[in-house]
């Protein structure tokens, strides 16, 4: 029985075996190399987008200093220029005359976030290398940043202009982190008569390229 | 049951490790022109520590901007340390090289690379448009941000959203407009658009508390495309947006704009 089931699971073989020689007297000797690739521009991965996450503190003109939180993306042009779109949250605070008048809020609470987006236009201005200690090199850039947005507080969106620098060191190609100064002035009439607000803002980030 | 579990993890697994590990196997190019410079970063002022010869195989990494990062062929054995360890990467140089200066580069096989970098000249080639507007809509400020993709040299297609600020309202916008250019050979290129959306007007809340409303709205306008460098473009144009609101007359405003725009 036992010789039965060896001789069942040898034939098998044996003809596999056979196909296999069959087939390899049809195959050229020598094989062309077929695996070619087509190197084009897109074959290699191009890390031209920045997307990212910021925080830090706003100080709203007549309405104390808060935290700031947002996200900001970025479309490299070339190593000089770079396009940003951001936008960003905090929440306006009691002004001094509330504080002390200890009357009604000039302001209800949902007036008092402060939302802001903005379109701006980095510039490059000073691209260079951080060397810590002997051992490591991170490459940085000093950029110079402004643009135009709008800014929502006190129940009404306002046209915003944004000046700043900031500083963006790049602990690995695609890895960055961010340092930021924003000044955002609008001119606003919550008060009654026209007047121009100054809102610095101090921000950190990290941001990834893809 | 576990087994099953077992064997759904190492599927998963493999899938994402083979994902990973597509990009271990970047595409490798033979340098043709006589010497290439590689930078420690992506721009003109980083510092050259490495110049690869004619003949030099790298692999092509990634690109930014107009630079590709390149890591040269390990030459020699690696370096050791002082315990004896050898230092991985240590026999191959990793750097920035500009794109048009590796443009004549092959292929192991000797076949010209296909890789492009912008050049002025191939602007009316570029598929994707977009850039910041500020100006000036019926006496109030506006800002806009678009996004064009031009699917033929002539046609093109827009998203556009706006928000202007004016004394007595603010309103924000989103259309989709179609663009014709008749001369796409020219560096200063007229363009004729035509596009419809929707409006959203808010008026301000110290003047007088009505509702907001949101309308629909046509708008038809010229303007003037001015190509500067490889990457960017000026462009000045003129709308007239109607909008159908829901009372007697419709409202026709004109617009203003120039803006800076990035094509590519």
């Amino acid at each position: 029985m036992e010789n039965w089931t060896k001789r069942f699971l040898l034939i098998p073989c044996l003809y596999a075996c056979a196909n296999a020689y069959a087939q390899d007297e049809n195959t050229p000797v020598i094989e062309p190399e077929l695996d070619r690739r087509e190197i084009t521009a897109d074959s290699i991965d191009t890390e031209d987008f920045e997307i990212g996450v910021f925080a830090g503190f706003i100080s709203i003109e007549d309405f104390s200093s808060s935290e700031v939180y947002g996200v900001k993306a970025a479309y490299h042009i070339t190593e000089d220029f770079f396009f940003e779109a951001a936008y960003g949250m905090a929440q306006g605070d009691l002004t001094s005359f509330e504080k002390l008048s200890g009357g009604s809020p000039l302001l209800n609470d949902e007036d008092r976030d402060y939302t802001y987006y903005n379109l701006s236009v980095g510039w490059n201005m000073l691209p260079g290398e951080i060397f810590i200690w002997d051992r490591y090199t991170f490459n940085s850039q000093v950029y110079l940043i402004g643009g135009v947005g709008s800014t929502e507080f006190a129940g009404d969106s306002w046209f915003t202009v944004n000046l700043g620098a900031g500083f963006r060191l790049l602990l690995t190609d695609y890895f960055a982190w961010h340092i930021d100064v924003r000044d955002h002035v609008f001119d606003r009439d919550t008060f009654g008569e026209d007047q121009t607000t100054h809102n610095i803002e101090f921000t950190t980030g990290i941001t990834v390229f893809f | 049951m576990t087994h099953y579990l077992t064997r759904f993890w190492l599927l998963v697994l493999l899938l994402f490790s083979s994902g990973l590990y597509a990009d271990d196997n970047p595409p490798v190019a033979v340098i043709a022109e006589a010497f290439v410079e590689m930078h420690t970063g992506p721009g003109r002022g980083y510092p050259v520590f490495y110049v690869a010869e004619r003949g030099e195989k790298v692999e092509l990494l990634k690109q930014r901007t107009s630079w590709i990062k390149v890591r040269t062929m390990p030459r020699g054995p690696m370096d050791v340390d002082r315990d004896g360890n050898p230092i991985p990467g240590s026999n191959t140089k990793e750097g920035w090289v500009r794109v048009s200066s590796i443009a004549k580069a092959e292929d192991e096989y000797g076949q010209p690379l296909a890789l492009n970098f912008p050049q002025l000249e191939n602007f009316s080639d570029r598929r994707w448009e977009m850039g910041i507007m500020l100006g000036d809509f019926g006496g109030s400020d506006v800002i806009s941000g678009y996004t064009g993709f031009h699917f033929t040299r002539n046609l093109s297609l827009e998203v556009e959203l706006s928000e202007n600020f004016g004394s007595f309202s603010s309103g924000q916008s989103a259309t989709l407009n179609l663009v014709h250019q008749p001369f796409p050979d020219t560096r200063y290129s007229p363009f004729f658009t035509l596009g419809g959306g929707v409006r959203k007007t808010d008026p301000r809340s110290t003047i007088v508390q009505t509702e907001d409303r949101e309308d629909d709205v046509l708008v038809v306008g010229a303007g003037i495309r001015v190509y500067l460098s490889s990457r960017f473009l000026v462009r000045v144009q003129y709308k007239q947006h109607t909008i159908l609101t829901n009372r007697d007359d419709d409202i026709e405003v004109e617009e203003w704009k120039i803006g800076l725009s990035a094509f590519f």
